[in-house]
């Protein structure tokens, strides 16, 4: 009865594919015919997979936890996807979409993969990109077929490879930038996508370009490679060029890229990007994960050695004409707006008009356009609002839109007669939302909501603070709505929270034998100047009680601060302490019997890794020495952190480091309890016997980092005498916090696996509860 | 036509104590329970997307969600992302009786029991792969017969008329019985054997 399959989309799309593209989709297809077969060793397969932009995702395991216990769940038996990952788990497909340049055409490809094989939910990333979720890996060979149809490509979306290429939205309209950054970055993409030179990282690289120095767009200072647009005369010319940053991150200890060259000629971007990938590819670090970004490198060599290195290479690269035949057509490639206004103009008779275009819309320094901010809450937007956006630019704007680093799309060359209908047609499709890149426009990385690693409810929280801020976005004058908040699931930092003014990263605390879910307050940032200036970690609030917590800092901001005052320089003028005090109320948690939802995370029904542990009626009394071990050594880092806004001097920093180093040991000493109550305050005795107790037996290496954070304080003692600079005091800071959340890691699985006693000593619930109890922050 | 996948809604009337915030709870206590919906994987709330797809359950053969995107109205969405066994027909009755058992636990889950209500006799079919099913007269005209043997099936008298949409969406079809029908009974006519 059924007629033969129609067919396959390789057939249907054959002459619309560029032959190179199909090639590789055929390879990687064949590559997984393979991997089912046994003939492809897992990890291979894995790193195979990742460099198509293919991911795994949450659960990918088989297991689930639902609550009270941890759950198989049935997927179809197949060899693996990866290691501990199953071939039929959904996943998640990365999306390069670079300098988040995007057409109609691809809208609508993008709109109709998310439906066939997706949620039909697209989410825009903070890199640009473009993420569709729950996805077989089956489907993926078709999807990228359709993708490179219309020119995209999944290859090195992941893996140790050159990520997608980012650069500020506003490019080329932009009333403060150099010049139009677009056609360097296009050019960096396609250079560097797949070169040989780029196939042997040990990790990621990512580059980013910027057309000034002073706004965000770009975030030059936190990429591997950092632009920012600069021109200088030459002999009676203008000459184009680059200020080239190298070697920043955030990552969980950001690291601010070091000045590489104050003027780097544009003919010169190509073979000086090929020659660091070829040192990055020589001397970075391959066996050690954690380790491996070229910021450790840097680091480790110093900017001139890593400099001289570079500049060495380039001398011995042979001369490529790629390098520079691209510049010949630079202009050519400029944006067209539309001829003609197809509207006449007037105020906008509607209610959110006004409010709309107060915050998105930016002015473009061609006189009579501007450019229209789409807000996407959390990022994300249906398949058919993408189709139905697709054809509002098609009416307005051509194919002159752009992914933003705020998970937003921008719609550029809008003639502004045409506003009040753009927004009323935007509006009709719920796209009409204000607010966007001011405090109401939270960013978040996906979090527990689909991420492996991810400890706390990113998107759950950024919903939730979204709704409350837009609630009273019109009480807030600008200085509030400048500010940005950014929250993480973890600390690796894909939400940006470092450089937010107001930060957020996800961290477990037990508390009498329950999980909290907490995020981590993190203060001090600044989103302004390419990213340029990092926070830092306040302490740990419970996640159900964020929303007050950012209400009384706010509430703080608007009734403290002097005329002018940035938020970031409140808190600089107040000091951290007094920052702390003003919200340590807010890191109690109620008992459990008291209110139960501190228990559960934002958006989820299931109680908070409660794992498979009893819970005796009088639990609620007992803190163990450990509990107490771990809060003194976060008592000890925020005096780091005190010591840190000091001062720039030498003695701020080394007491810094100092207290640094104490904190990890402290932690140390906490976890050390659990086995032996006896152990000595001998830092010596603690140092032997963390390592003899958790280092070699791996009992304190995290799941997905590994040996990371024991790394982390070994490293920081075998320096303990050396007196560090105030960016090293600053990191040994960042490191400390990050020791201690995986203490905090550590005891909880040793406490569900019923490891907590090892050695006969002392287990848990020895010592007295303070006088308040709940408080674990 | 050898159409693996379909997509299937069913519309729903909502009283105004309708919260859809309790789907997220209905949704992981199905999961923990593993309820005959398939292989149950997690929960994904898209409730901050304006007209989006609200709560979605996501199984490893299909996703579940309160939409209001397909027809722009509320209701139960099914969608079907693996292969399916049978000839076309029972396919899509297949995705129907997933479809239908989905809205029939919420109608009786104690979270949301009397605030939504489903209207059994409207179904809407959607064709979910643009390469063997393109919105098109042509493709249409080859469906429609495994549409009516549906309908036969499912409702006897009815109506069927393809949904008149942007020509990039999905082939759609509409299905409206000529009689009333509750949801009970399009429960035990899909869970028949033969069905």
């Amino acid at each position: 009865m059924d007629a033969p399959a129609k067919p396959s989309w390789k057939e249907a799309l054959a002459e619309r594919m560029s032959p190179e593209l199909a090639r590789e989709i055929d390879l990687f297809e064949t590559q997984m015919d393979l991997r089912r077969q046994g003939k492809i060793d897992e990890k291979l397969f894995a790193e195979t997979r990742l460099r198509r932009g293919a991911y795994g995702q949450r659960y990918d395991n088989g297991r689930r936890y639902d609550g009270e216990k941890t759950q198989d769940i049935p997927y179809p038996e197949t060899p693996s996807k990866g290691p501990d990952t199953l071939w039929h788990a959904p996943g998640m497909q990365r999306i390069k979409i670079p300098f988040g340049g995007m057409t109609t055409e691809q809208m609508d490809t993008l709109a109709d993969i998310a439906e066939e094989y997706s949620d039909a939910i697209l989410h825009v990333t903070t890199r640009q990109d473009i993420q569709l979720h729950f996805i077989h890996l089956d489907d993926t060979p078709d999807m990228h077929r359709r993708l490179a149809a219309v020119g995209i490509t999944t290859r090195e979306a992941c893996g140790n490879s050159i990520r997608n290429v980012t650069a500020c939205p506003l490019a080329g309209i932009c009333r403060d930038e150099a010049f139009d950054v677009t056609p360097y970055a296009k050019a960096a993409t396609y250079f560097l996508l797949g070169h040989r030179d780029t196939q042997d990282f040990g990790r990621k690289f990512k580059l980013a370009f910027s057309g000034c120095q002073q706004h965000a767009c770009g975030l030059a200072h936190m990429h591997d490679f950092g632009c920012i647009a600069k021109t200088r005369g030459v002999d009676g010319k203008e000459q184009r060029g680059f200020e080239l940053y190298v070697g920043g991150g955030l990552g969980a200890i950001p690291y601010q890229a070091k000045l590489f060259d104050e003027f780097l000629p544009e003919e010169e971007l190509l073979p000086i990007a090929q020659a660091i990938s070829r040192v990055y590819a020589r001397y970075g670090e391959k066996k050690n994960r954690a380790k491996s970004r070229i910021k450790f490198l840097i680091a480790k060599q110093g900017i001139d050695e890593f400099r001289r290195l570079v500049l060495e290479e380039r001398k011995l690269l042979p001369e490529d004409p790629r390098w520079n035949d691209w510049l010949a057509t630079l202009h050519d490639a400029a944006e067209r707006p539309r001829e003609q206004a197809l509207n006449q103009g007037g105020a906008g008779d509607d209610a959110g008009f006004a409010q709309w275009r107060q915050t998105n819309l930016y002015k473009q320094r061609q006189p009579g356009f501007v450019a229209a901010t789409v807000t996407l809450p959390l990022g994300d937007l249906t398949s058919q609002q993408t189709r139905q956006l697709a054809d509002i630019c098609r009416r307005y704007v051509n194919d002159t839109l752009r992914t933003t680093v705020e998970q937003n799309i921008l719609l550029r060359w809008v003639h502004e007669a045409d506003v009040p209908a753009l927004y009323r047609d935007l509006a009709a499709i719920g796209l009409g939302e204000p607010g966007a890149e001011t405090i109401v426009d939270v960013t978040t990385c996906p979090g527990t909501d689909t991420c492996k690693l991810g400890i706390a409810s990113s998107r759950g929280l950024g919903a939730e603070l979204r709704q409350r801020l837009a609630a009273k976005q019109l009480q807030y004058d600008e200085a509030v709505k400048d500010l940005r908040i950014k929250v993480s699931g973890c600390f690796n930092s894909c939400g940006q929270h470092h450089v937010a003014e107001i930060g957020f990263y996800g961290v477990s605390r037990t508390l009498n034998n329950y999980k909290v879910p907490h995020f981590q307050l993190i203060l001090g940032g600044e989103w302004q100047n390419n990213g340029k200036e990092f926070g830092l970690a306040m302490g740990a609030i419970p996640s159900k009680r964020v929303p007050e917590t950012v209400d009384r800092l706010l509430d703080f901001y608007l009734n403290h601060r002097e005329k002018g005052e940035t938020f970031r320089a409140l808190v600089t003028r107040v000091g951290k302490k007094d920052i702390k005090a003003l919200v340590k109320d807010l890191t109690v948690v109620p008992q459990y019997f008291e209110d139960p939802s501190f228990y559960t995370d934002w958006a989820d029904a299931r109680e908070f890794t409660l794992g498979d542990m009893g819970v005796g009626e009088c639990a609620g009394e007992v803190v163990s020495a450990t509990d107490f071990g771990i809060a003194a050594a976060e008592g000890e880092v925020f005096e780091a952190q005190l010591f840190l806004d000091e001062g720039e001097g030498a003695e701020s920093a080394r007491r810094a480091a100092d207290k640094a180093l104490s904190a990890m040991v402290m932690a140390a000493q906490a976890l050390i309890k659990l086995h032996d109550p006896d152990i000595a305050n001998d830092d010596e005795v603690i140092m032997r016997e963390f390592r003899r107790r958790f280092y070699d037996t791996q009992l304190f290496f995290d799941p997905f980092a590994g040996g990371k954070f024991a790394h982390m304080l070994l490293h920081a003692y075998e320096h303990r005498g050396e007196q560090p600079d105030l960016e090293l005091a600053q990191r040994r800071v960042e490191e400390a916090q990050l020791f201690i959340e995986a203490t905090h890691g550590c005891y909880s699985r040793l406490m569900d696996s019923g490891q907590a006693g090892l050695a006969g000593g002392l287990g848990i619930g020895a010592a007295a509860a303070p006088s308040s109890p709940s408080s674990v922050a | 036509m050898n159409l693996q996948r379909f997509c299937v809604k069913v519309f729903a009337q909502s009283s105004p104590d309708f919260d859809d915030a309790k789907l997220i709870n209905v949704f992981h206590d199905w999961i923990k329970r593993q309820v005959g919906l398939g292989t149950l994987i997690d929960v994904a709330d898209y409730r901050h997307v304006p007209d989006g797809p609200g709560v979605m359950l996501i199984t490893h053969e299909a996703n579940f969600a309160m939409d209001h995107t397909e027809g722009r109205r509320l209701g139960l969405l099914y969608q079907r992302k693996t292969d399916q066994t049978g000839d076309t027909a029972a396919r899509i009755l297949a995705a129907v009786g997933q479809a239908v058992t989905a809205c029939q636990m919420l109608t009786r889950d104690p979270h949301v029991r009397g605030t939504l209500d489903f209207n059994a006799g409207e179904l809407w079919v959607i064709a979910n792969d643009r390469l063997r099913a393109p919105n098109t007269d042509a493709a249409y005209d080859q469906l429609r017969p495994h549409l009516q043997q549906v309908g036969e099936r499912l409702f006897g008298g009815h109506a069927l008329s393809r949904v008149n949409n942007d020509d990039r969406e999905r082939l759609a079809a509409q299905l409206v019985s000529t009689a009333p029908v509750s949801l009970d009974d399009l429960v035990a006519k899909v869970q028949r054997p033969g069905a």
